[in-house]
Order: C-alpha cells, then sequence, then structure tokens
C-alpha cells in the first residue's frame, strides 16, 4: 500500500485536522518559550512545524476545509521562514496568523464539514444518498452503493407545475380562439353597422 | 409574417398605441465615433437570419438538460451537472457577459426563447398593463430579494431540487405572461434578473444607438414595429429615443429590420453611460443598493466568521430558528447600504438643496460599477475554485469517473483578482459620483456634494475587500 493510499478518505482527514490543531498548540508553546528565552523553544517550534506542514501537504482535502487549509499553509510557510531568519518579531506575528488560519479550519471543520457527513450519513441510511461524480474532492467520493442511489423527481412537484403550465397554454388558446371569432364577427358585423 | 404585429395594422391591435411617448419626439443625439456594424462580418452577423436563433437553440438544449439533471439528476449539489452548471459556471460568468456585451445573454436566455415559441403557439399578444409600466421594476427588486432570501433558507443553491423548482417556479411564469401579453414583457418588467441586467449593462462597455439624422427623416418606425425582414423590438425600447443600454438586449432585429442603416453598435467606456443619466429613476437606485447588500449577505454567508455571527444571533435572540436569525441578519444587511446612501444623499444635499431623496436616486447609480465588481469577485472565486466540476460532473453524465481538484487557480491568485476587481469598482464608482456630481453642480459646488458619497463608496470598497481577504465556503 503506498503512503498516500487512502489520503482521500475522510478518517485521513479527520486524524489530520487533529493532529493540525495538536501541532499549532505546540509551535505556539514553542515561540512562547522562545520569547521567553528558553532557546529550545525556537527548536520545538521548528520540529513541529515542519510536522504540521507534512500533515498540511498529506490528505486530499475536501472543500469545506481546503480554502482554509491553503491559508494555514500560506501562514505555516510564512513562520518557517521567520524561525529560519531567528526573526522574533516576525515569527510571533507569523504565529498569530497560523493561530487565525487554524480557527477558520476549526469553524470550517465543524460547522461545514462535519454537518455535512452527517447529511450524507442520514442520506446512506435511507438510501437515497447522491450518485457520484467522482472528483472525490469531499467525503462523497467514496459513497457506497446506497449513496450512489438516486431517488429520480419529485412527480408529485413536477406533475403539479406541469399541470400549471399546461393549464395556462390551455386558457390562452381558448381565449386566443374566442378573440380570434370576436374578431371575425365584428368583421362580419362591420357592414350591418354601416 | 414575421412582424410582432401579428394580425396585420398594428393600430388595430392597440400595438401603435403602445407606442413609448418618446416615440413622437426623438431628442438629438451625438453620434458616436466607432460602429462596429461598419465591420462587414459584424453586420453580416446582425443581418442574418440565423442570429440570435442559431444561439439560442443549443441554449435551449442545455437549459433543458440542466433542468432534467436539476429535477431528476443527483440530490447532493455536489454532483449534480445543473447545479454546476447554473451556479459554477452560468451565474458567475453573467455578469461579465452584462460588462462586456450589455444584456445580449437575453436576446439567447432559454426563457425568452420559450417565451416566442409558446407566443407563437397561443400567445393574444395584449398590450403590457399599466401597472407592470409603472411598478414592474419595484417587482423585480421584490423578487431578487424574496430570490435571495428563499436561497438561504430554504437551500435553493446547495439543493439541485430546489435550483430545479425556482426554474420550473420561471417558466411557469414566464408561459403564463408570454401566453397573454406581447413581446417580451416577462424580459423587460418581470425577470427578476432583468433588474440585475439592466442595471450592470448601463455599466457595460457596448452600446446600441440609432443615428439621429437618418432617423429624422424615417416614419415608418420598423425599428419598433418590426417589418417583413425582422419583428419589431421585443424589448418595446425604440432606438431612435434609447437612451440607456438597460433594456438592449443586441437581438439584431432593429438591425435588420431598419430600412436606413440607421443602427450603430458602439464600443464605450465601462460605467460611461451612468455619468450622465438624464432621468434618473428612485426604484433602479434602490435596486443597486439591495444589490450591495445582496453581495454582502452573500459574502458573510459563506465566510467562516458567518458561524460565529449565527451563534451569537441565536443567543441574544434565544432562538435557534435558522429562518428568524437570518431573516434579521438579511433584512440588517439589505437596510445598511440603503441608510447609508440616505445619509450620505442627505450630507451631500447640504449645499445643493435637491432633496435628499432626488439626490439618493442620482447618486445611487454610482454604486453600479462596485455592485458589478463585487458580485464578480464573488462569483469569481466559485468559478475559478469550482470550474473543474462542471466537467467532472458532466463526464459522470456519460459514466465516466474522473478524480482531481475542481479549481482552475489556487486561492491566492483567486484572491488578488478579487480584490484587484473590487479595487476597479471602486475606481469605477468613486469617478461616475465624480461625474454625477459635476452634472448636479456647477462651481465650486461638486466637491461638497461628493465627499459624503466619495466617502461611502470608500468604505463599501473597504468593506468588499475585508470580506474577500476572509476564506470563503464551497457551492458545490
Amino acid at each position: 500500500m503506498g503512503l498516500t493510499a487512502g489520503s482521500e478518505d475522510p478518517a485521513c482527514q479527520q486524524a489530520a485536522y487533529l493532529e493540525l490543531q495538536r501541532r499549532n498548540a505546540a509551535i505556539q508553546n514553542g515561540v512562547a518559550a522562545w520569547r521567553n528565552g528558553d532557546v529550545g523553544g525556537l527548536a520545538l517550534a521548528r520540529v513541529e512545524l515542519a510536522r504540521l506542514e507534512a500533515t498540511l501537504a498529506h490528505p486530499f482535502w475536501s472543500e469545506p476545509l481546503k480554502a482554509t487549509v491553503d491559508k494555514t499553509r500560506t501562514a505555516a510557510a510564512g513562520l518557517s521562514q521567520a524561525l529560519k531568519d531567528k526573526d522574533q518579531a516576525r515569527a510571533e506575528a507569523a504565529v498569530r496568523s497560523l493561530a487565525d488560519a487554524a480557527y477558520y479550519v476549526a469553524t470550517a471543520y465543524y460547522h461545514y464539514w462535519l454537518p455535512s457527513g452527517v447529511l450524507l450519513n442520514t442520506a446512506v441510511q435511507e438510501g437515497v444518498g447522491a450518485s457520484v461524480g467522482g472528483h472525490g474532492d469531499s467525503h462523497g467520493g467514496t459513497a457506497t452503493p446506497a449513496a450512489q442511489a438516486n431517488p429520480g423527481p419529485n412527480w408529485l412537484v413536477v406533475g403539479g407545475f406541469g399541470l400549471a403550465i399546461a393549464s395556462v397554454i390551455a386558457a390562452a388558446w381558448v381565449l386566443k380562439r374566442s378573440m380570434a371569432a370576436g374578431d371575425a364577427a365584428e368583421t362580419r358585423e362591420e357592414p350591418v353597422g354601416v | 409574417m414575421k412582424t410582432l404585429d401579428r394580425r396585420g395594422d398594428g393600430a388595430a391591435t392597440g400595438l401603435l398605441a403602445a407606442e413609448p411617448a418618446a416615440i413622437r419626439a426623438a431628442p438629438p443625439r451625438a453620434e458616436t465615433s466607432v460602429n462596429l456594424l461598419r465591420i462587414p462580418l459584424v453586420r453580416r452577423i446582425f443581418e442574418s437570419r440565423l442570429y440570435p436563433a442559431v444561439l439560442q437553440l443549443p441554449t435551449a438544449l442545455v437549459f433543458a438538460v440542466v433542468v432534467w439533471e436539476l429535477l431528476a439528476g443527483p440530490v447532493r449539489a455536489h454532483d449534480n451537472f445543473g447545479t454546476a452548471m447554473t451556479w459554477v459556471i452560468w451565474w458567475p460568468l453573467i455578469p461579465l457577459f452584462f460588462l462586456l456585451l450589455g444584456r445580449f445573454w437575453c436576446a439567447i436566455c432559454p426563457f425568452a426563447t420559450l417565451s416566442d415559441a409558446i407566443q407563437k403557439v397561443v400567445g393574444n399578444n395584449r398590450p403590457v398593463p399599466r401597472f407592470l409600466k409603472k411598478y414592474g421594476i419595484w417587482i423585480i427588486d421584490a423578487a431578487f430579494v424574496i430570490i435571495t432570501w428563499a436561497d438561504h433558507v430554504f437551500g435553493i443553491v446547495e439543493s439541485p431540487r430546489g435550483s430545479g423548482y425556482l426554474l420550473l417556479g420561471l417558466i411557469l411564469g414566464v408561459v403564463t405572461i408570454g401566453s397573454f401579453f406581447e413581446r417580451r414583457t416577462w424580459c423587460r418588467y418581470l425577470c427578476f434578473l432583468g433588474g440585475l441586467s439592466g442595471n450592470y449593462s448601463r455599466a457595460g462597455t457596448l452600446e446600441l444607438r440609432a443615428t439621429p439624422g437618418k432617423c429624422a427623416k424615417c416614419n415608418v418606425k420598423a425599428c419598433y414595429k418590426g417589418n417583413e425582414k425582422a419583428p419589431g423590438c421585443p424589448m418595446f425600447e425604440f432606438p431612435r429615443t434609447m437612451e440607456t443600454n438597460a433594456a438592449c438586449n443586441l437581438c439584431g432585429y432593429c438591425v435588420k429590420s431598419c430600412p436606413n442603416n440607421s443602427i450603430r453598435i458602439s464600443p464605450r467606456i465601462a460605467t460611461r453611460e451612468l455619468w450622465s443619466i438624464r432621468r434618473p429613476r428612485f426604484e433602479e437606485s434602490m435596486l443597486a443598493c439591495v444589490i450591495m447588500g445582496v453581495v454582502f449577505v452573500q459574502n458573510i454567508t459563506m465566510l467562516a466568521i458567518w458561524q460565529p455571527i449565527l451563534r451569537w444571533l441565536e443567543g441574544a435572540l434565544g432562538t435557534t430558528a435558522y429562518a428568524v436569525t437570518f431573516t434579521i441578519t438579511f433584512a440588517v444587511m439589505m437596510a445598511l447600504p440603503i441608510l447609508a446612501l440616505l445619509v450620505a444623499s442627505f450630507l451631500a444635499d447640504l449645499s445643493g438643496r435637491a432633496g435628499v431623496v432626488a439626490t439618493f436616486t442620482a447618486f445611487g447609480y454610482a454604486l453600479i460599477p462596485l455592485d458589478l465588481a463585487g458580485h464578480l469577485a464573488h462569483n469569481l472565486f466559485h468559478f475559478l475554485a469550482e470550474g473543474k466540476s462542471v466537467v467532472f460532473t458532466a463526464l459522470a453524465l456519460v459514466g465516466v469517473r474522473s478524480s482531481g481538484s475542481p479549481a482552475l487557480l489556487d486561492n491566492a491568485t483567486i484572491q488578488v483578482l478579487q480584490y484587484l476587481l473590487v479595487l476597479a469598482g471602486t475606481v469605477g464608482s468613486a469617478y461616475t459620483a465624480y461625474r454625477i456630481a459635476g452634472s448636479r453642480t456647477s462651481g465650486g459646488a461638486r466637491w461638497p456634494a461628493l465627499l459624503p458619497i466619495g466617502a461611502l463608496i470608500l468604505v463599501l470598497g473597504a468593506v468588499n475587500l475585508y470580506l474577500f481577504y476572509l476564506p470563503m465556503a464551497m457551492r458545490m
């Protein structure tokens, strides 16, 4: 099995998310220690940051998380440079950016990713899950056969609209016919009136 | 007979009575220097009997597939070709169409094609009701707001079925209006997108006008009434007196029917039409404010900060009912640009005394470039970050599985493009306000009138920039 096998699995993203938050906290501790004079804090921050970057790069992040993860990656790159330059002021600013980015990942995780997973789970249980477009960039990418089922149209609603449209067309046709008949009658009547 | 006056004499059918008042008293208008119809290929296209039908047909076919997919395809937006085509391709690209080609989309819109077809079969061709002419734009304003609200509360965009039912509802409206009323009454007076497109097309880079010198000698008015070559203007426009491209859909009927080759299609500087609106309308300025509010709502609800806001609202209101919390947010977002422009208009009017409402009406048009930029920037994200989903879902239609990121560009690049668009919109709005202030005042009165409006535009631009700085959720 290759190292990236299963990277599209939702469980992989879930694990990566937890790892992301853990490493982020560790990086903050490291930079804080460095600020307080502990040189070991810098080394710790560097190690944790390298692990964070590896974690960010591993799974195929699904759409609800992708945008925020991209921001986290950008923030991590900024911090990496600051740590490499041993620039404490820049590192502290970059840590704040990283914390902000991680916060947005958390928001996306809890409010978009997990709820949509619950929806999919419900759909699978009900046997009305989606068919698969196959682009596998969300937790639906590896949908079960049940999730691929397509319930088809709601014929009651579609039929209702169809009936309404047909009624309108019929009414317009009747009106047009009656108006045409009226016009003909007027034409016939005109000579009488004259 | 190809003319819209299908029953013969226009006077007998009331068509002449429906002529705009201006048809009898056209103001002179300077000729523009460039006429694209002088290019033989362009003229041949516009004069061809195949234009715009040759474009209407494929559009209608794609529309039919989209409707079917939305109603009968996968229930997850993520996998639905209809959702991808509608909300990732069409909706993001439509403002760009308006900017570059005015309301050209309206000439090939499947709803308009359907309306024309229905009219041919059962059309009663009755004159447009007076209340529609008077209040149609308010109906459009209201429909736009209601549809946006309904989208959030009932999840129309996220639900293929919801999108499908929306389209079915619109089809019912189009069929009803097309069956009873003449020309494209729906498109001109009721289409919710028509209000948006009208406003955006004013800022567009293309205009269709007649040549006053040639029209002065014309007494057939074929462009309005139609003749054997083409129907009369489906949008009830009379090119001789046209001052705006808000309704013209570049269908080319007037190019075909004009016996004097009077019609000109000219490129122009974006936003130019907004600089000197002769008869500004309050409802159009209101729509400009409403669109700004809609862009704010669309942005905020797709940002990560929306959930904390929602939680706070739920706590403050003591309810978790999304319909309640969202409706309050929505009302505030709609009201904010209106109130802000009212306050700015009050300040701008301190020196002029033209009246707050008149000032609001005049300067409302200055928001249109920023509206357009905000709308484009917001949807640019969906188009560029999710664009490939159309390919994936289209392939899935024929049973081909494909995988990969749906993004066409990386987020950082998209963000830079969004910033550039908002900056361009802010500059366009500020310059438009500058020109409007100049046309309404004399001497040194321009700056006192401009400053409050200019400050408002800068604030709205900055808010837009900030919103685009924050990470946004996807549609698919």
